[in-house]
């Protein structure tokens, strides 16, 4: 009588073991989702922020003087004529801006670019090491499996 | 914005050389400000987040 008491509660010791690895697994699996989401996010910025880079460069090879056509919102445009390519006008947060030389600004996004690089590569670094950890989980949860079937048996 | 930002953009226009034209985007449009004017601006809106902050702690309280 005792030992079929023991054998349930180890049986139930078990199964909430393995329902803690469950929702361990998910936390995780959610954790991955959620950091794919920002690196889409800083992928799109980072494609962003280099054609930014070849539209200046583009602007400047043109030359003072020349016609463009600017996009106002999605369905209309104007015709500009660049008044100084040189002059580059960045925003640099909280709703300032400031005009820099085309160099200081090509060189102020390729910074903004690499920091972007740089988080990418720490949010891929903490996938990998989800994905570690979900592998371990995984491996728990076989490992309880197949004890629970060696009982059965 | 945070007040994280704000600083940093404190700190950044600080090292601006001078002659260089700034402006101040409204949300629809872009005011050209003095350098004198956007550090004004800035430490407004510093002290707005300050104040939300000690409100925000009383509330709590």
């Amino acid at each position: 009588m005792a030992e079929q008491k023991e054998q349930k509660e180890q049986k139930q010791e078990k199964k909430l073991s393995i329902e803690e690895l469950n929702k361990a697994l998910k936390g995780y699996i959610a954790q991955i989702e959620a950091l794919r989401a920002e690196i889409a996010v800083i992928n799109e910025t980072i494609t962003e922020y280099r054609n930014i880079i070849k539209t200046l460069a583009a602007l400047k090879q043109l030359g003072k003087g020349k016609n463009i056509i600017i996009p106002v919102g999605s369905i209309a445009a104007i015709e500009a004529k660049i008044e100084d390519p040189e002059k580059v006008i960045i925003t640099i947060g909280s709703g300032i801006s400031a005009e820099l030389k085309y160099d200081e600004a090509v060189a102020q996004i390729a910074t903004q670019i690499a920091a972007l690089e740089a988080l990418r590569q720490t949010l891929e670094e903490a996938i990998a090491e989800a994905y570690i950890q979900i592998e371990a989980i995984l491996q728990k949860t076989r490992e309880l499996g197949q004890e629970e079937g060696k009982q059965q048996k | 914005m945070d007040k994280k930002t704000i600083e940093t953009t404190l700190k950044w226009l600080e090292t601006l050389p001078s002659g260089r034209r700034l402006f101040f985007n409204t949300g629809v449009l872009m005011i050209e400000v003095t350098k004198e004017e956007a550090i004004e601006k800035l430490k407004e809106l510093l002290k707005e987040i300050e104040e939300m902050e000690k409100q925000e702690g009383k509330d709590e309280k």
